[in-house]
């Protein structure tokens, strides 16, 4: 009987990404596809048979080494990295709206006081502490200047022309 | 030539340790010592910074300042590699497989002090190569072209055998897609685009940094936060931490014969230009893991000579690196490349003129290589109690702080917003292939390794086909042709000598 695991998922990612690279590489040049195909031909071949076993239902101690669930029983494990993927997506599209050091210090700021239950002082601490390291070190001293995001870019922008 | 070199030597030292000038090299050292802890600033960045600032100098001070950043760093990336699981630069990918589960184990400072004690002899060992090659540099480099340079690449690759601790054919496939990753981009010969889906970040192809921090940084901080671990350590207070620094720092003297070989290794792959820190630092552990034999069984799990290994290749190549950059003007790597740039603002022109009218000034180099590498590793062994406590911060707390840091740092290579998205997809895969036992290392090799083969051996191809190389009569070629086949074939032979030794 066929089984479908989380671990499956990744297989298939894999698997789609050589194909892909497989069928693009038929549209290069003699010289720029050669190593490309000689790679992905048997990436392709081994993530097949990767694949396959994924679906056995019994499949290897290898395979099933770390799909053994961490405290709080699969369920809770589930829970906390969804919540944690669905946190970075939030995450970018803040840093793509705030820019960087906005974003990231209230991200500092909601980890610590929601997801990890510190108290407000401490948190707010640690938000301070990042602020500081970001616009101190990167931004001040390494004249690096982080991203200012759209809406904060174009706010920022809009009090320059203001100004001028 | 030898008592000019005695007399260039000492005047470089005289300089070097001269008041005010003792001060740059030290305050380098302590720079790059301090920023090698975020996540993305490597010492190459902060070379790149340094350029502008030294504009006004005089030459002493730049080259002083510069052989500090260029050696000061190196060491540093394998402390968060050990602590955190977090290489700080690539070639300490090699050190986080047997150090961080040694830190796990609460050997934390064990590996520290090993560390530490392997780059400061390791380093030693590559300076000391660099001054006995300097009469001899033209002949010792023009050893190495394309075919030797591939054969290099492989040798590299050859350590994803040694790195795969799990499933074989995952460990293959993992370093197959990272192969197929590191093509995304221009063809290196004809600049065709490849795998770009029309988008114009792809077109220099995937970066590594980002990469990097992802499959690293955040992968790590998802498993830490997933895994409702209180500490990296498990511990609470430091004193439940155990693993001694004499016995880090005896284990280099126990295995003062690995040491020595994967010095040479670090020193030989330093000495070719462009062929990169991670090569030495993969081929040193893969041979650990070789020639360890049946004994090689804790290797993955926490031995101490997986630490020592990369950790002296990697420290040798600094003074390796050097050798082509002051003979020719060929940069040996990122940070060799910045320097060179730094030199000629300065007046300074690698070459006849460096190694014979301004001799003492290489020195100077030199000495402040050696300088920043003692440094670092003395003030490593001489903290490694309290930065082993790094394991008992409660991890909750480390989290955000650590992905906002490593996002930044991701951003702060290249300015560009993409690389933070990037770093986060990279992130989440990286989670997921620790979850389900693939291993991130081989493709960390291949990502690395991945332009430098490919580069080589279209290169080699094309002056075969044009009857410009005989690989036959190339002695270097047949060498590391020998050494890959023997490094392939050993594991299994011995393996099979076991079994029939149990049958």
């Amino acid at each position: 009987m066929i089984r479908l695991r989380e671990g499956t998922a990744l297989t298939a990612l894999f698997l789609c990404f050589a194909t892909v690279v497989l069928v693009m590489s038929a549209d290069l040049g003699g010289i720029a596809r050669r190593t490309p195909l000689a790679v992905a031909v048997p990436t392709l071949a081994l993530l097949l048979y990767q694949f396959c076993r994924d679906l056995l239902p019994a499949g290897t101690a290898d395979d099933r080494a770390g799909e053994t669930a961490p405290a709080g029983g699969e369920r809770e494990v589930s829970r906390r990295e969804w919540r944690i993927i669905a946190g970075f997506a939030v995450l970018l599209a803040a840093i793509h709206l705030f820019g960087l050091s906005v974003a990231l210090t209230i991200y500092v700021l909601y980890y610590m006081s929601v997801e990890t239950g510190e108290g407000w002082r401490f948190s707010m601490s640690a938000a301070a502490v990042v602020w500081v390291v970001l616009h101190g070190v990167f931004d001040s001293l390494m004249k690096l200047n982080l991203y200012d995001g759209m809406l904060l870019g174009w706010v920022i922008e809009t009090l320059r022309r203001g100004g001028a | 030539m030898l008592e000019g070199l005695g007399t260039a030597a000492w005047q470089g030292l005289a300089y070097t340790i001269s008041w005010p000038y003792i001060l740059y090299p030290l305050g380098g050292t302590l720079l790059v010592m301090t920023f090698s802890f975020l996540p993305g600033i490597r010492a190459v960045t902060l070379t790149a910074l340094a350029i502008p600032l030294t504009f006004g100098w005089e030459p002493l001070p730049v080259l002083l300042l510069f052989g500090a950043l260029i050696g000061g760093g190196t060491f540093m990336g394998s402390v968060t590699a050990i602590l955190l699981n977090i290489p700080g630069n690539p070639p300490n990918a090699a050190t986080l497989i047997d150090g961080h589960p040694m830190a796990r184990q609460g050997h934390a400072k064990t590996a520290l002090a090993c560390a530490a004690v392997s780059s400061a002899l390791g380093s030693t060992f590559g300076i000391a190569v660099l001054i006995l090659l300097l009469p001899v540099m033209r002949e010792a480099i023009l050893l190495f072209g394309p075919p030797e340079i591939l054969m290099l690449a492989i040798l590299g690759f050859t350590a994803v055998t040694a790195v795969n601790r799990g499933s074989a054919i995952k460990g293959f496939s993992v370093a197959g897609i990272g192969l197929l990753l590191s093509f995304i981009g221009r063809d290196p010969r004809t600049a065709e685009l490849r795998y770009t889906f029309g988008s114009l970040y792809l077109w220099d192809g995937l970066n590594m940094v980002p990469l990097f921090l992802g499959l690293f940084s955040v992968a790590e901080m998802i498993d830490l936060a997933v895994s409702g671990r209180t500490s990296i350590s498990e511990q609470r207070e430091g004193r439940e931490l155990s693993g001694s620094i004499v016995e880090g720092a005896q284990a280099v003297f126990r295995n003062f014969g690995l040491f020595l070989r994967c010095s040479v290794l670090g020193t030989v792959v330093g000495i070719i230009p462009g062929v990169g820190a991670s090569v030495a630092s993969f081929v040193a552990y893969g041979h650990a893991v070789q020639s360890a034999g049946s004994g090689g069984q804790n290797f993955g799990r926490g031995d101490i000579r997986g630490v020592l290994a990369p950790e002296a290749a990697n420290d040798a190549k600094d003074g390796g690196s050097l050798v082509p950059t002051l003979a020719f003007g060929i940069p040996g790597n990122e940070a060799t490349a910045l320097l060179l740039v730094a030199l000629s603002l300065h007046g300074l022109s690698p070459g006849k003129e460096l190694m014979g009218q301004h001799l003492s000034m290489v020195f100077v180099l030199i000495w402040a290589l050696f300088l920043s590498n003692w440094l670092t590793s003395i003030l490593g062994v001489s903290t490694a109690g309290l930065l082993a406590r790094i394991t008992l911060i409660p991890v909750q707390r480390m989290v955000p702080v650590m992905v906002s840091l490593a996002l930044v740092g991701a951003f702060a290579f290249r300015g560009r917003p993409a690389d933070v998205a990037v770093t986060l997809l990279f992130g989440v895969t990286g989670y997921y292939m620790k979850k389900h036992s693939w291993p991130r290392v081989p493709m960390v090799i291949a990502l690395v390794l991945g332009g430098l083969f490919e580069i080589n051996l279209q290169l080699t191809v094309q002056l075969q086909k044009m009857g410009r190389i005989e690989l036959w009569s190339r002695p270097v070629t047949v060498i590391l042709m020998v050494v890959i086949v023997l490094v392939i074939s050993l594991p299994a032979l011995r393996g099979a000598k076991a079994r029939r030794a149990e049958a």
